[in-house]
């Protein structure tokens, strides 16, 4: 169960990068995709800078429009999918030395309930659709499109 | 004011196949209509610029595969950007993906950039991967505002797949132009058998070689003709040694398409024995030179090949029966010549050319302008 004082680990072989507040987030041993936009991109940084449940409530209710009560319900629900899927696992907080929160910036800022985007099939439709190898080189004299080359589907 | 269509197939020419060749028809023809394209593609192994102009319609290519192998977010991302930027310039009226694959993660991904309406087109059945919401397949397909297949098993898979596109879906055949050369008279002095596509497991292309095997006895002069390209050449040319049969078989690589048609003419009969197919176009073309076709009864094939009037069907992996279908054509030449000119007449109605034109520059038009509407197949009736 998740607590206030739960901290979320990314686990090993989990991929993520969060980019103009959108977190692109890779299990690399299922393949599976995720995103997050907007507060679920805020709420993935504060994961890795090693906040806890309780320090991330206070960062969402400073920056967002949001209540408390709302905020941590949130981040309890995503917090859990985010377990479910293998993506984090949780501990408790042992006050250990963790990188700064970032500074909270704007404030009031419209609050979208975060949620997690999940693709599970990529793994799946690449194998099925590989590309095709190439049989032949075929020089390419842009802009040509009188000279077809490798064949396709 | 012109419409702006982003068209992303899988690949693009140069790359060559059926689904391409009909692309590289369709864009300039659609254009003489009115349509501008922006064209979103895959990368492959030919060394292609990321970005050039076909016949007065940008491309631009990505490594969409290699990133999502890679798994790296950050190129992921990078290329993310890049589409978004082309929507936000292009601006296109409507989005029309051509094929189901992993490119469509960074279609839905790419949404927002650009909020259109998003025809998707179905070449082949659909991936057995769920249609659910947690999937780039169930993604798209909940997002689509019209769904097309190329033949109406392909429909019916689709459907079955993803029951709610049903209500806004429909079929448009493949057209192909006819050629300006005219078909030949069938000649069976000697007998000719021709196969032509990518050589590919679901071409069954051996299956045809072993369908020769057990001709040759009674048909000494028999030969088979296989055309194209592909990795299981090597394969087929190992299977015609093993079976005895290489000295009949000959391999002619790959053919340009405008040869095709001549090619054809020098045919007694056109197989097509095929595993799997969406829609064959080698089928609508040998149809198209009056050649009768014996053929395996999957996917597309039977709406493009009837069964007894155009040309015979045999079950799928059914050596013995591509066997007997060759047999009974070569035995009986007025019958295969009276085929052959139902299957022309057949194909230059149904997979009629301007009416695969007319089909899109009308569907384009509806979703276009009745976009508006709450629900689009309020103006569109699915088939």
């Amino acid at each position: 169960m998740l607590t206030l004082q739960t901290r979320l680990r990314p686990n090993d072989g989990v991929a993520a990068k969060v980019f103009e507040g959108e977190a692109i987030i890779i299990n690399l041993s299922n393949g599976i995709y995720y995103s997050m936009d907007n507060v679920g991109a805020l709420i993935w940084e504060q994961i890795e800078a090693g906040l806890n449940l309780g320090e991330i409530v206070a960062t969402l209710t400073a920056r967002y429009d949001v209540s408390a009560g709302q905020a941590q319900a949130d981040l309890e629900r995503l917090g859990g999918e985010l377990v479910e899927e293998g993506i984090v696992q949780p501990g408790q907080d042992d006050g250990s030395s963790r990188d700064r929160p970032r500074s909270v910036g704007a404030t009031g800022l419209r609050y979208d309930s975060p949620r997690l985007e999940i693709y599970r099939d990529i793994g799946h439709l690449l194998a099925l659709d590989p590309p095709m190898p190439g049989l032949r080189d075929v020089p390419w004299n842009a802009p040509a499109q009188d000279a077809p080359g490798e064949p396709g589907t | 004011m012109k419409l702006r269509v982003l068209y992303w197939p899988r690949v693009f020419w140069p790359q060559i196949g059926g689904v391409e060749r009909i692309a590289a028809d369709f864009l300039p023809a659609m254009r003489q209509r009115g349509y501008e394209f922006a064209v979103i593609t895959s990368h492959s192994s030919l060394p292609m610029p990321d970005e050039y102009e076909f016949q007065g319609a940008p491309v631009y290519r990505f490594h969409f595969w290699e990133a999502l192998v890679e798994r790296d977010p950050s190129r992921i991302f990078q290329i993310a950007e890049r589409i978004a930027a082309i929507k936000r310039d292009f601006e296109p009226d409507l989005v029309h993906v051509n094929y189901w694959e992993p490119s469509l993660y960074f279609q839905h991904r790419t949404a927002t950039a650009a909020p259109t309406p998003l025809l998707v087109s179905f070449r082949g059945p659909p991936p057995e991967s769920g249609g659910t919401a947690e999937t780039v397949f169930g993604r798209t397909m909940h997002t689509a505002t019209w769904v097309t297949a190329v033949s109406t098993s392909v429909l019916q898979a689709v459907r079955a797949h993803v029951p709610e596109v049903t209500s806004r879906s429909s079929v448009i055949h493949n057209g192909i132009d006819l050629p300006p050369l005219q078909p030949t008279p069938l000649s069976f002095q000697p007998p000719r058998l021709l196969c032509i596509g990518r050589l590919v497991p679901e071409k069954g292309f051996d299956l045809a070689l072993r369908a020769l095997a057990l001709l040759v006895r009674a048909f000494p002069s028999l030969r088979l003709t296989i055309a194209g390209d592909g990795p299981e050449r090597p394969v087929l040319e190992t299977l015609a040694r093993e079976l005895g049969v290489n000295a009949a078989v000959r391999f002619l690589g790959w053919v340009p398409p405008e040869q095709v048609p001549s090619l054809m003419n020098e045919a007694t009969l056109v197989l097509v024995p095929s595993r799997w197919e969406g829609l064959p176009g080698v089928a609508i073309q040998a149809s198209q030179m009056a050649r009768p076709i014996v053929a395996t009864d999957v996917w597309g094939i039977p709406e493009i090949v009837i069964d007894g009037v155009t040309g015979l069907l045999t079950e799928s992996e059914d050596v013995p029966g591509l066997a007997r279908g060759v047999d009974f054509l070569l035995r009986h030449p007025e019958e295969a010549a009276a085929f052959g000119k139902s299957a022309r007449r057949h194909v230059e109605v149904a997979f009629n050319w301007q009416r695969y034109l007319d089909a899109h520059d009308s569907l384009y038009r509806t979703l276009t302008t009745e976009v508006g509407c709450a629900d689009p197949a309020d103006a569109l009736a699915p088939q």
